[in-house]
């Protein structure tokens, strides 16, 4: 019930990984299942109630909560604050957020179970004659109030980034991760409220109200969801290229390259990500797959820009290969394989071809997990010390990151071929002979990710009772966070070094002034300035 | 800082009016949703203008409470809103009476809060970050 930024940040952030794992053992056991031929573990009814879990939990519950668990923590510290705007509807965010993926797993519960038609909700799939049961509607209803308490605490964060930047942090003084959270925002405040409004009316319908069974109205509501499924992926996208830039500028030793043009990219990313929805429905051939071609391979014009900015960044640098730079390489690497293959699923023909196939999934998978889990755990790695005081064992560290580089390469990689072939996704059962060792390949990837996921829960454990101290800056950072001790103050900062760029402690190093001692000397001025009163 | 707002709200605009004009929408939803979008980027960056939030609010004090009880309470008890919505009404007048109970919490802490502001509690917990007088007092 604290109304710290700080334990606010930690709540949502340890509450998502907490799903996280859980979808992931929904994942694990849905892979078993996936590895032979005929039904070994369970039904098709418990398969496509457990596929429809996996991708609730992980979008719903676990992507865009971790993002803003973090961003609550970080952005506030980023920006010299000394708390955040509108806490307590932060806080009730977090609560409403909990309350709500509880119900959805509590369908579980009832006699029907919960959902089985998909994180998509496709009507009349998803209608009460098709779907029928408590079960259900709890998902509904959970998917309303997790997505609700989402906005609420995104918004507290924009408010926080418009209102409370310290003294001298411009907008564009501001560092990348914080940065990346404006069209971040953005994309929440205006997607995000689409999917509540259709969800609910699809509850009312569901009850009764015959909403979208008139006709025209099953694309309407594709049009409703797509409006936020497509955006909610960048949403958790973008804030991890802001981390993975800080990480990489910082184990590079030098500054972000091309920071404004970045910023500028970033916001352009996020309008045509908000404008490629359509994609999603080339094969329905209601609308104008010319357009959404267009929009969705523009998206290649500002990630090739993000991608040469962190290559510029590197290059020249004096690189440190220490975990979390070895997680932000992985996220740059495995990212791209999700990209150069939305390529294939943005253009029409091709799409007709893996369309509803494990292509799809497969493409995903490297955008969602390649991209978002590899940049979250580098951002973890990165920012463990400053919230907890303690570093994260780097050798567990390094077994994690390669366990989950090849564990994604095992698991996914198949999956193109598959999807080639033509297995279809959401199946719970297949026949053909030639797809037997790529499922069994990919299952054994799977279950590398989930040892690799034993190994992070073994470090964290580790290092929370006997992690070495890491002291206020134990990577040599070149935001505002690192100007405070680890973990922060309950009012962040005791004196803020000047700012005159986006790194300021960047930039007192390269005054040849080490930053740890510029605070120390303010510190002291400080206490000098105060003694008389 | 009103200048994101407006810059993507056009953004939006740009890409909208091209499908619009360029290509065509088969769908009404389509320049709705655009439309929708853009609306909500200009209205935010004229509200951001209009009460000037463009300027950083370097004398931000709010007495904000370390812990706030009703906060949880609320939370729960829309939470069991939702499930009432499946299991009945009774829950839903719980639930109901609770999310009262929880809202006078909110103004019973929001009144000692600006008692709190009064007597200058919340100067102090900004020490060191701000200064220790309120504006326009006398420091002796």
């Amino acid at each position: 019930m604290s109304t710290d930024h700080k334990r606010i940040g930690v709540i949502t952030t340890v509450t998502a990984i907490g799903f996280f794992l859980l979808g992931g053992l929904v994942a694990l056991v849905m892979r078993a299942e996936l590895t032979s031929p005929g039904m070994q573990l369970m039904d098709e009814e418990t398969y496509n109630q457990l596929f429809t879990m996996h991708g609730s939990t992980m979008f719903y519950l676990f992507a865009v909560p971790v993002i803003l668990g973090v961003a609550t923590y970080f952005v506030p510290l980023q920006i010299g604050a000394a708390g955040m705007m509108w806490p307590r509807w932060s806080l009730l965010g977090f609560w409403i957020y909990l309350a709500g993926g509880l119900i959805m797993w509590s369908g579980f519960l009832t006699e029907t179970g919960t959902a089985s038609f998909g994180w998509t909700a496709f009507y009349p799939l998803s209608d009460s004659t098709a779907t029928p049961g408590t079960g259900t509607d709890f998902w509904f209803i959970g998917v309303v109030l997790a997505t609700a308490a989402q906005i609420m605490q995104a918004s507290a964060l924009l408010a926080t980034i418009v209102r409370l930047r310290a003294p001298g942090m411009t907008l564009l003084r501001m560092p990348l991760f914080t940065w990346s959270m404006v069209p971040t925002i953005f994309m929440v405040i205006v997607a995000f409220p689409v999917l509540v409004v259709g969800f609910s009316l699809l509850y009312l319908d569901r009850n009764g109200a015959h909403i979208f069974s008139i006709p025209g109205g099953t694309t309407t509501l594709l049009h409703l969801f797509w409006f936020y499924g497509h955006p909610v992926v960048y949403v958790v996208f973008f804030p991890l290229v802001g981390a993975v830039g800080e990480i990489i500028a910082t184990f590079s030793r030098r500054p972000f390259f091309g920071l404004k043009i970045t910023v500028i990219s970033l916001l352009l990313f996020a309008a045509l990500s908000t404008s490629v929805w359509g994609h999603h429905m080339f094969t329905m051939q209601t609308v104008n797959n010319r357009f959404y071609s267009w929009t969705s391979t523009s998206l290649v014009i500002p990630a090739g820009i993000e991608y040469f900015a962190f290559i510029a960044t590197m290059i020249g640098g004096s690189i440190r290969l220490r975990t979390p730079m070895l997680f932000a390489l992985g996220f740059v690497l495995l990212f791209l394989l999700g990209g150069l293959t939305g390529i294939f699923v943005g253009s029409p023909p091709l799409d007709y071809h893996v369309h509803d196939t494990y292509f799809v999934v497969a493409h995903f998978h490297y955008t969602l997990f390649g991209g978002t889990v590899f940049g979250l755990f580098a951002a973890i790695y990165y920012w463990f010390p400053k919230v907890t005081g303690r570093l994260l064992g780097e050798t567990l560290g390094r077994w994690q990151a390669v366990l989950m580089f090849v564990g994604a390469l095992l698991a996914f990689i198949p999956m193109f071929l598959l999807g080639d072939e033509g297995m279809p996704r959401r199946v719970a059962n297949w026949s053909q002979a030639d797809w037997r060792v790529p499922n069994i390949v990919a299952s054994v990837g799977a279950y590398v990710i989930g040892l690799a996921m034993i190994v992070f829960v073994v470090n964290v454990l580790r290092s929370l009772r006997i992690g070495r101290v890491a002291g206020p800056d134990p990577w040599e950072g070149q935001t505002l966070e690192w100007a405070t001790s680890s973990p922060p103050p309950r009012e962040n900062f005791d004196v803020l070094p000047p700012i005159r760029g986006y790194a300021p402690l960047l930039d007192l190093r390269h005054d040849g002034r080490e930053p740890q001692a510029v605070l120390a000397e303010l510190r002291a001025r400080r206490l000098a300035v105060e003694a008389p009163r | 800082v009103r200048w994101p707002f407006v810059f993507w709200g056009a953004l939006m605009a740009v890409i909208g009016a091209v499908g619009v004009i360029a290509f065509g929408f088969s769908d009404a939803e389509e320049p709705a949703l655009f439309g929708g979008t853009v609306a909500t980027m200009m209205i935010l960056g004229g509200v951001v203008w209009m009460r000037r939030y463009d300027r950083v609010d370097e004398e931000y004090l709010r007495a904000h409470p370390d812990i706030s009880p009703p906060i949880p309470w609320l939370g729960v008890s829309i939470g069991l809103l939702g499930y009432s919505l499946e299991v009945g009404w009774w829950l839903s007048l719980i639930a109901g009476g609770m999310i009262v109970a929880g809202l006078a919490g909110l103004v019973r802490e929001r009144r000692a809060a600006r008692a709190a502001l009064r007597r200058g509690i919340a100067q102090e917990a900004w020490e060191g970050v701000r200064p220790l007088e309120p504006k326009g007092s006398d420091p002796s």
